[in-house]
């Protein structure tokens, strides 16, 4: 009983540190400087949508013995696996690029080094913990030290916004002025938070971990609870950037604008904490997403995969995340705009949402797959109109994102 | 000469019958033991989609289990190894017209077989 | 085992070998066609170029264009059906993955690349 207590509990603070990272935290900031607390309704969805997806795919790997991955491939074929697949490593390849521009600009704010030359060394220390380390100690490590980014509950909560229009924003509404900005910054955050490398990584997690059929209500508290309070986490950040970038007309273009969000609650910690959360956040992101990619090849194509392996015994899984930190690491190195890079790949992210989760829905009512364990009405209610949204996010994506990318 | 085929390469064909007509789409191939105690497989029955615009556009998987799920039956056609002719895999045929096939049985959407199962 | 369904079950299903190492997947399932017998289920493939044929004579193209530039033959591995012992969750055969060319990539890059790094092989886990 304990020790579901202590995975439970380990879960939740997975989902704490590791909602926010370079994407979240962008999408969020610009939300909030343009638009108040009009966007939180989007955060909030991000997050339900998420705990959804999160809750569904590691009820399959509990079950089913197999991730989200191998169930795409076995059951849909290797024709139509392709979509997902190479969809799938195109955008997460641009959002580990992004991860990697997190890291480094916020380096470059903490030492004046510039964040290109901090490029390279980042994907390295990625790739040595990678090499060297188990998943239990990127799971937990991650997670533990992004509990940093508790740093935007303090500084929302010492700005004394009104939580009743912190609450009105929560609920969603028409854009008040430009309205092509307003739902592409929309659509960003969904991106921001529905990442789908994020649930093929929990589903791979919980077969890295062992989960069984036992543990479906260990999964099911901690897509919860570790969201809730994640997306919470976001939605302070979106909070503070309203009430310190909107009075004063910030229009946020470059990341460098962020850093100093925090500064007027909490004056110079709330500089260093900034930067601490992003640096932390995005490093734990770049070695999530660096394996997310791999076991997505590994898993599709019957590699050998684990990270508590030693790297020869699966040299194709691991020859990947190498390949792939090296690669995403490249057009940080080259000095590209690391917000304008972070605002396409979430945009793309959510346009990409259809190959995953329009198969889930077929996944999760297979009793093949599922057993006792299919979808109930709630859950297919869920996940259908999930399926629903995020086909109308891709047909509104790239209009949007000619009409309201900055 | 050994001549064979690819199931790969067989699912999900439109399969005719010697009119030309179209029957349905190579869902599955069932195979059992040959002789007991052989290791060997032989294909048994071969299973037929028939279903409308959803399986045409490539989603039996969908159907058949939005369909079993629901309690919609999906058309499914059980035939017999006899009755069709698998050597061109782009073109398999029934080899009789659908009217006179007597083993053909219309089967309510279950599988044959041993399925999956969970852990493994 | 009673019936299989060789679509559902067996294609694109992981292969384990005998030692319970993941192998690859069943890219691949080839029958012998018989006159006036059913056909047999003759052999498991399994290659990346098998795959392909599968997805398009455009993909096909793709990778035997990769095979080229590299200057390897495609692997292909063929495995006689009657050396597959369970078919479940994955698809196990009496066979050592080691012996065929499925793991050819998988070896080479142990040798070349995971062994040479320190820290990338020893006790099989960490």
């Amino acid at each position: 009983m304990s020790r579901k207590i202590a995975e439970v509990a380990l879960g939740v603070v997975t989902g704490i540190g590791g909602f926010l990272e370079v994407g979240s935290l962008a999408t969020a900031v610009q939300g909030g400087a343009e638009f108040g607390f009009q966007l939180g309704w989007a955060v909030l969805l991000g997050s339900a949508s998420l705990m959804v997806l999160m809750e569904a795919s590691g009820r399959l790997a509990a079950v089913s013995d197999r991730t989200l991955i191998d169930q795409l491939r076995e059951r849909f074929g290797i024709r139509f696996f392709l979509l997902p697949l190479v969809v799938g490593f195109v955008v997460s390849l641009l959002v580990l690029a992004s991860e990697i521009g997190g890291v480094s600009l916020a380096l470059q704010m903490a030492t004046g080094v510039r964040f290109q030359l901090w490029a390279l060394p980042i994907a390295f220390l990625a790739w040595l913990l990678l090499w060297r380390g188990t998943f239990s100690l990127v799971e937990n490590g991650t997670a533990i030290l992004g509990l940093v980014s508790v740093v935007f509950l303090v500084g929302a909560a010492a700005l004394h916004p009104r939580w009743t229009s912190v609450g009105a924003g929560l609920i969603p509404s028409r854009a008040t002025h430009e309205v092509a900005r307003y739902w592409y910054l929309a659509i960003s955050i969904l991106g921001a938070s529905i990442s789908p490398y994020l649930y093929a990584f929990y589903s791979s997690g919980a077969i890295e971990d062992g989960w069984t059929t036992e543990d479906l209500g260990v999964n099911r508290i901690t897509a919860v609870l570790g969201n809730l309070f994640g997306g919470g986490l976001a939605l302070m950040t979106l909070v503070v950037a309203a009430m310190v970038f909107l009075p004063r007309h910030i229009h946020v273009d470059a990341y460098e604008q962020t850093a100093l969000v925090l500064t007027p609650a909490l004056s110079h910690p709330g500089f260093v904490f900034f930067l601490a959360t992003l640096a932390i956040t995005c490093f734990g992101t770049t070695l999530e997403i660096a394996l997310a990619i791999a076991y997505m090849l590994a898993q599709g194509l019957g590699w050998p995969w684990s990270e508590n392996m030693r790297p020869a015994a699966d040299s194709r899984f691991s020859f990947t995340y190498t390949v792939v930190l090296l690669v995403a690491a490249i057009p940080i190195a080259l000095g590209v705009n690391v917000l304008g890079l972070t605002n396409i790949s979430m945009v793309l992210t959510a346009a990409s949402l259809p190959v995953t989760v329009v198969p889930m829905v077929v996944l999760m009512n297979d009793r093949d797959v599922m057993g006792k364990s299919v979808n109930g009405f709630v859950g297919n209610v869920a996940l259908v109109a999930l399926a629903v949204m995020s086909c109308v996010i891709l047909l509104a994506a790239i209009p949007l994102q000619l009409l309201g990318g900055s | 000469m050994t001549r064979t085929v690819r199931v790969d390469l067989l699912s999900g064909r439109v399969v005719r019958d010697t009119t030309g007509r179209r029957i349905g789409r190579i869902h599955d191939l069932i195979a059992e033991v040959a002789h007991p105690g052989s290791g060997e497989y032989v294909v048994r029955q071969i299973h037929l989609s028939t279903g409308g615009l959803v399986e045409r556009l490539g989603g039996t998987h969908f159907a058949r289990i939005l369909a079993e799920r629901f309690g919609v039956e999906s058309n499914r056609l059980v035939v017999d190894w006899r009755d069709i002719d698998l050597s061109d895999p782009e073109r398999p045929t029934l080899r009789r017209p659908l009217e006179r096939q007597a083993a053909v049985s219309r089967a309510r959407s279950s599988r044959a077989g041993a399925g999956r199962r969970g852990s493994g | 085992m009673k019936g299989v369904a060789l679509i559902h079950d067996v294609l694109d299903a992981q292969l384990l070998d005998r030692t319970q190492q993941k192998m690859g997947r069943v890219d691949g399932l080839v029958l012998e066609l018989r006159d006036g017998e059913p056909p047999r289920v003759a052999e498991l493939l399994v290659g990346g170029s098998i795959a392909a044929e599968r997805v398009g004579g455009w993909m096909t193209a793709i990778v035997r264009g990769c095979c080229r530039v590299l200057r390897i033959e495609p692997a292909v591995s063929r495995i006689p059906f009657d050396a597959v012992e369970a078919i479940g969750a994955c698809v196990e055969v009496k066979v050592d993955a080691r012996s065929t060319s499925a793991m050819r990539t998988e070896r080479w890059l142990d040798e070349h690349f995971a062994c040479r790094i320190p820290g990338g092989s020893g006790e099989e886990r960490k």
